[in-house]
């Protein structure tokens, strides 16, 4: 791991040069509150101040629908091969980091689900810090900082962005255009160490979760789950929005016009009265207040069995979007009341 | 082996689903490779044959209408109803009570000779196997239906909210950001979010889905500034009148 400065003024030179040789992809502003992960044409379309995008990055290694295999006419299995897939992800907060790392446990959980990872391996990821809003939750879930994932990070300072590079693909990136980047200063250090202490004391929202995959067991028949089911609409957006949701359905078409039947695989969620219909007519999860308890189980329970950590990011996304207002955090302080 | 027959039928409606099935413009001649169109009032006179799979359009409002289908129902493979007119009655099923009162309206002395039953769905007289929503039906989904349908299998009908599919394409969402009276989380999804992606609201076209949540729908509504009225009204132009 090396620590370098870049003045801020040069960063549009530094993603102009990225821009060439990579598919870069950066935040753009999609609709008047709203940003997107979107491909670089100009650096003045760059939105700097997002806080997150409407989909996480992993729409671009899990995709929203993607094709699995085709059988053609001579019954021939023929494997679907993968787009340009070599990205570089421009403006990843520490949230989404720690996003991407909970994916990668869960794709490669007993086998390696090799069309996530035909993608993601061929994925560069630059870092980039930021500063809390009110649906920030990083700091409660452990997620605010993080040593793996990324090839470079860079933390804004005042005139320049320190500059973590911690990949040899991180080298390449910078070495592209090394006269952009300098050593760094004991001054640089210091403001780096003062802008954390900043950043810390900007959240507006702390919740604690010491225990609370025992106290989400111990409520499990609480009647709060019965009133937030009838609120919310299980319109499966918190799901599409989650960094870390990954569940899928499979399912087959028969197309006329290629003349290939294709198995497909296409985001799902647990919210769904359908996702735990099994051969049979039995439902696990028939109910709305089990499904809306189920995700917050499966969050902090189910993945943290297998992983040792629950699989939330704190990012905020699933709160901000809610069109009926349900907000995690206040769901996580009436369980622990 | 001779090629499916496929007629395509129009009951009481505006025809647009079965114009709309016309839009697979650059995809005509290779759907024309596997079958055969018998029938199809909008583009060509009829063959006379009988189809092996037969779409059928519009809302019931004639007696002759219903005599039609059952003969049709006894001899076709599949009989799928097209379109939300077909599915549930439609747009032309609105006010029960007020109907006279709006043909007088727009039709003035004319109106009172109009003796029509009041728009019906399909599937009250005949059975159906399954039926493809929309208001216009999406030509895709009815490409993928008629595929599954070559190879003797029912497609699924999909069975998840708007919501869904307008979240895989990354649009703002119009009730929670702008505030717009989007009927995207109760309704069927499977069109991809079509009005969403060009900033309108969905009307539901598509009909309730299994698991709706209506209540929480109309509370949502309230919240963004919708009287009781206005609330009936969204419902009123697709959804109440249940689904598929």
């Amino acid at each position: 791991m090396i620590f370098l400065t870049l003045e801020k003024k040069k960063l549009s030179e530094f993603l102009d040069a990225l821009s060439r040789e990579f598919r870069l992809v950066v935040p753009e502003k999609k609709g008047e509150k709203t940003y997107t992960f979107s491909h670089y044409s100009s650096f003045n379309k760059v939105a700097l101040e997002f806080l997150r995008t409407i989909l996480p990055p992993k729409k671009f290694f899990f995709l929203p629908k993607e094709s699995l295999f085709n059988i053609g006419n001579d019954f021939n299995i023929n494997s679907c091969s993968i787009d340009n897939a070599d990205y570089i992800l421009f403006g990843l907060h520490p949230c989404d980091l720690h996003g991407i790392d909970i994916l990668d446990r869960a794709f490669s959980y007993k086998g390696r689900d090799s069309f996530y990872w035909q993608r993601r391996e061929k994925i560069g990821i630059i870092g980039f810090s930021c500063l809390p809003d009110k649906y920030c939750l990083c700091k409660s879930m452990r997620t605010d900082f993080i040593e793996s994932v990324y090839d470079i990070f860079l933390y804004t300072l005042d005139n320049v962005y320190m500059v973590t590079v911690r990949t040899a693909l991180g080298d390449d990136m910078v070495r592209l255009k090394p006269e952009l980047f300098k050593e760094c200063t004991e001054m640089d250090i210091a403001e780096y160490k003062e802008r954390i202490k900043i950043r810390d004391s900007k959240f507006i929202r702390i919740i604690d979760i010491t225990n609370l995959a025992e106290l989400l067991t111990l409520e499990y028949k609480s009647e709060i789950w019965e009133e937030y089911s009838k609120k919310c609409l299980f319109c499966g957006s918190c799901v599409m929005v989650c960094p870390t949701c990954q569940c899928f359905d499979v399912y087959d078409s028969t197309d006329m016009i290629s003349e290939y039947s294709i198995r497909w695989r296409r985001w799902d969620t647990c919210m769904r009265k359908d996702y735990a219909l099994v051969a049979g007519g039995h439902n696990f999860r028939e109910g709305r207040a089990e499904r809306f308890r189920f995700r917050y189980l499966h969050k902090e329970i189910g993945f943290g069995d297998e992983h040792g950590k629950p699989s939330c990011t704190g990012c905020g996304r699933c709160s901000e979007t809610c069109p009926a207002g349900i907000d995690m955090t206040e769901v996580v302080r009436r369980i622990r009341e | 082996m001779d090629k499916p027959k496929v007629g395509l039928y129009s009951l009481t409606s505006c025809s647009g689903d079965i114009l709309e099935t016309t839009n697979i413009e650059e995809d005509l001649l290779t759907v024309l490779k596997w079958i055969k169109v018998v029938d199809m009032n909008v583009a060509m006179p009829s063959t006379g044959e009988t189809p092996d799979i037969a779409f059928v359009e519009g809302a019931v409002t004639k007696d002759e209408e219903i005599g039609f289908l059952r003969d049709l129902r006894k001899s076709v493979k599949y009989l799928i109803p097209i379109g939300t007119c077909a599915c549930t009655g439609g747009i032309i099923a609105r006010g029960p009570e007020e109907r006279r009162e709006w043909l007088s309206d727009v039709y003035k002395e004319a109106g009172e000779d109009i003796a029509l039953r009041f728009p019906r769905p399909v599937r009250e007289f005949i059975a159906i196997d399954f039926s493809i929503p929309g208001c216009p039906i999406d030509k895709n989904y009815f490409l993928h239906c008629l595929g599954y349908l070559l190879k003797g299998v029912l497609p699924e009908v999909p069975n998840y909210p708007v919501c869904m599919e307008c979240k895989m394409k990354e649009n703002e969402c119009l009730l929670h950001y702008r505030r717009l009276p989007c009927m995207g989380p109760v309704t069927r999804g499977g069109c991809g979010a079509r009005q969403p992606s060009f900033g309108r609201p969905c009307d539901g076209c598509f009909g309730i889905y299994d698991d709706a949540n209506v209540e929480a729908l109309k509370a949502i509504l309230k919240d963004i500034g919708l009287n009781n009225d206005e609330i009936q009204k969204r419902f009123d132009l697709f959804l109440e009148r249940g689904c598929t």
